[in-house]
């Protein structure tokens, strides 16, 4: 990659840096109003004048202080990658908070920089008036203002990002310093430093490294472990310190600081004016944070909101699921009917009818549910809601040791656990992650929601809500008693303590809730074009073969496999063969477990449902489900959980404690429940 | 001087002292909570405390909120002296 033609996009979270990023390459990547959306290094190209240049998103950060995985990464990208120009994103509201960064990058020596002052509309409905101008020219760096979710100001932004990766290298005079006293004891810092490469490899490098040990950061101050002037460094570091707090009469770090933010007020006061009242009135999103994280009303509230959704998914996406499925059923008869007249040959009318239309058909059908839970899960993330239920929930997620940000990746579960657990990066102690990560499995992702409609619609028709909400609600209890186990047994300690900013509520358009959901319902729909269309064409075939035996009987290739696997699901209340292989199968993706099934079942008039009601008894369809929603995280997920806790062996912890638990839980259902029934 | 977690909704009070590791108090910093720095308290009821710090929420859990150390605004005592 010629780094000429790199360009970082860097800022506070929730700043809208994937928003700018979408805007300049024409890419969908995740936006959502809380921080911690973007949690990898994600690059796009976009074309400057005639020139194609790669924009990289990164995570947001607040300092050049890591502390969690997300953060690191924007950070090492910044600092050691050094892409050459660093693109901030400004949130315009706020600058009081939003300069510091690129106060600390000017210090840090990125001089190539462009300020983005993004969320203009918001500055303006506060009555915020930015002197744009006197702003870039005080800090030396060309300064962009943007709407970036209506595109305002892009192309603006485009030309000034040309202009910038055009010009050639200039230092500018960075106006900012530390009182006198400082000054001089960083100046008598460096001088020890300068002829020691690993600590100073440029003036500005020096300076900065001294700095950054007068503050007492540990990093650097591990670097100097290393130098053999380390006693000397050492030694005068100290003395300066003293010095210098005897001067200032208070501590030194508070005090940098301190001259740091000064400065930006300082800014602010002189480039931003604000009209109408100064008093600060509470905001609309006070108002609403009163109501939603109330002590009392808080949990309700989150809990009616779910229940919503629930609701939504259900009802609503019920609603659609009948027309559909009649359609596929109307399809396969067609399908299998045009080969017959085209004297095609039977097998072909039977791939059709049973494996594709029958196989993915079965799962297609619940792409109403699915696309109304996205829908309700776009809503919360992109109001801003998603923030306050980490809030609400902290209490609660302190029972289970962790805190209010593992919430979040839970919330995010429901739709699919390989995103959720990505999210965990924003937790900044590793335990908390790796806890967070093995329970998230548990919670019941879209892919799961096809075998609960199904089965609970088969045999509970008259309580199938009831049903289905247990299910989700045994998924939770289960994660924050397992949550508590592996916390006593492997991670003892507090978790991190809970900081976390709580964005300013956003009316969302339209447009973009439903751009989003429609992305992730398409996700689905890929799948079932590809893996679950793979697998349901494999199992037809193993249900064809050996050739002449009667289509998914138990002398097929796969009857046979069921057979051999059945007795380990006997004490559970559904050992027989399909059941067997509709799970085994159901490790590549939870959706085939249906698809299986309807494969296998697919062949009569009757519908699935209806065969599934005569095989399955309530109590065994319960335990099935309950096996369906514990035993294993799918192909997808356990991948993503060896990639997340770099570990082999929390991978094999979480498929095998999973394995374990979903089939005794269920084995425990139809035992215990045949005693009653 | 009393900690965080002690304050009333719409409590305007000043930062005095933040304990626990580096790594939290560099967290605060970047977030604009330092010492010395005035911010007002939005909620504060058993669960998390949210304050209003440079115009940004944040919240801030219990645990931690009890280790901020904060004062009522007007005694600001040893005053810093700002660049
Ligand atoms: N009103 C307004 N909202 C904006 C603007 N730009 C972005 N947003 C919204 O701000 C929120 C955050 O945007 P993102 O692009 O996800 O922010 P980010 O900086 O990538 O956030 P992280 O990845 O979490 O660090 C989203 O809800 C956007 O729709 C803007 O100019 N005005
Ligand atoms: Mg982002």
């Amino acid at each position: 990659m010629d780094k000429k033609q790199v360009i970082a996009l860097a800022g506070n979270p929730n700043s809208g840096k994937t928003t700018v990023f979408n805007a300049l390459t024409g890419t969908r990547q995740k936006v959502g109003n809380w921080p911690g959306v973007t949690v990898e290094r994600k690059e796009g190209k976009v074309l400057l004048g005639n020139r194609e240049v790669t924009v990289v998103d990164l995570p947001g950060i607040y300092g050049l202080t890591a502390s969690s995985i997300d953060e690191r990464i924007a950070r090492d990208f910044l600092l050691t990658e050094r892409p050459f120009l660093v693109a901030i994103v400004l949130d315009s509201s706020n600058l009081d908070r939003h300069l510091y960064l690129p106060l600390q990058l000017m210090e840090l020596g990125v001089s190539r920089l462009v300020l983005i002052l993004n969320m203009m509309d918001e500055a303006r409905a506060k009555g915020l008036e930015i002197d744009v101008e006197g702003l870039s020219r005080t800090l030396g760096v060309p300064v962009v203002t943007t709407v970036a979710n209506k595109r305002v100001g892009i192309e603006e932004l485009k030309k000034t990002l040309a202009r910038e990766l055009e010009k050639e290298h200039q230092t500018s005079g960075f106006p900012f310093s530390y009182p006198e006293p400082i000054e001089k004891g960083i100046e008598r810092l460096s001088e020890i430093l300068k002829p020691h490469p690993p600590l100073s490899s440029s003036p500005h490098n020096t300076r900065w490294t001294a700095l950054k040990l007068l503050e007492g950061d540990e990093e650097y101050l591990a670097r100097v472990q290393n130098s053999p002037a380390k006693e000397r460094i050492l030694s005068l570091l100290t003395m300066v310190k003293e010095d210098l707090e005897a001067e200032l009469g208070y501590d030194l770090e508070t005090a940098l600081v301190e001259a740091r933010y000064g400065y930006i007020k300082g800014l602010v006061s002189e480039f931003v004016k604000r009209k109408g009242s100064l008093e600060q009135r509470l905001s609309m999103s006070d108002k609403i944070d009163k109501v939603v994280t109330n002590r009392f009303l808080g949990l309700p509230i989150f809990l009616f909101l779910m229940w919503l959704t629930f609701k939504l998914t259900f009802s609503v996406g019920g609603f659609f699921l009948d027309y559909i499925d009649a359609l596929f059923g109307f399809l396969g008869e067609k399908a299998a009917l045009l080969v017959h007249l085209v004297h095609g040959p039977p097998w072909l009318a039977s791939l059709l009818q049973n494996g594709i239309i029958g196989g993915v058909g079965s799962v297609l059908v619940f792409l109403p549910n699915i696309f109304f839970l996205f829908l309700a899960i776009s809503i919360m993330e992109e109001t801003g809601y998603m923030a306050r239920g980490a809030f609400v929930m902290d209490r609660l997620m302190h029972a289970m040791g962790l805190h209010g940000k593992s919430f979040i990746p839970m919330v995010l579960g429901f739709g699919c656990n390989v995103p959720a657990i990505m999210a965990t990066r924003t937790l900044e102690n590793p335990k908390d992650r790796i806890i967070t990560i093995l329970v998230n499995p548990l919670m019941s992702c879209s892919a799961r929601l096809p075998i609960y409609v199904l089965f609970a619609g088969a045999l509970f028709s008259a309580h199938q809500g009831t049903v289905i909400f247990s299910l989700y609600f045994l998924g939770v209890v289960l994660a924050i008693l397992l949550a508590r186990l592996f916390k006593t047994l492997f991670f003892k300690g507090e978790p991190a303590p809970l900081i976390m900013e709580l964005p300013p509520y956003r009316l969302p358009t339209w447009k973009s809730v439903l751009l989003n959901t429609w992305q992730r319902s398409l996700i689905f729909v890929k799948k079932a074009g590809t893996i679950i269309f793979a697998t349901v064409v494999l199992i037809w075939f193993l249900a064809s073969m050996p050739l002449g035996v009667e289509y998914a009987s138990q002398q097929s290739i796969i009857g046979g496999m069921g057979t051999f696997l059945a007795p380990i699901l006997k004490p559970a209340g559904f050992g027989f063969w399909q059941a067997a292989v509709a799970l085994f199968f159901g490790i590549l993706a939870k959706e085939v477990v249906v698809g299986t099934l309807g494969t296998l079942y697919g062949t009569g008039e009757e519908k699935l449902g209806t065969v599934i009601a005569h095989q399955f008894t309530p109590l065994t369809a319960y335990a099935f489900m309950v096996m369906s929603l514990v035993y294993i995280p799918c192909i997808a997920t356990i991948g993503v959980i060896r990639r997340e806790t770099n570990s082999w062996k929390w991978t094999a912890f979480s498929v095998g404690y999973s394995l374990f638990l979903g089939w005794f839980l269920a084995v425990v259902v139809y035992q215990v429940g045949r005693l009653f029934l | 001087m009393w900690p965080l977690a002690l304050c009333k909704p719409g409590e305007k009070v000043v930062v005095k002292d933040i304990a626990g590791g580096m790594g939290v108090r560099k967290r605060l910093e970047s977030m604009g909570l330092y010492p010395g720095e005035e911010i007002t308290v939005l909620s504060a009821q058993k669960g998390p405390v949210i304050v209003r710090v440079k115009g940004c929420r944040v919240g801030i859990g219990r645990g931690m909120a009890h280790k901020i150390m904060v004062a009522a605004n007007g005694q600001k005592g040893e005053e810093a002296v700002n660049g």
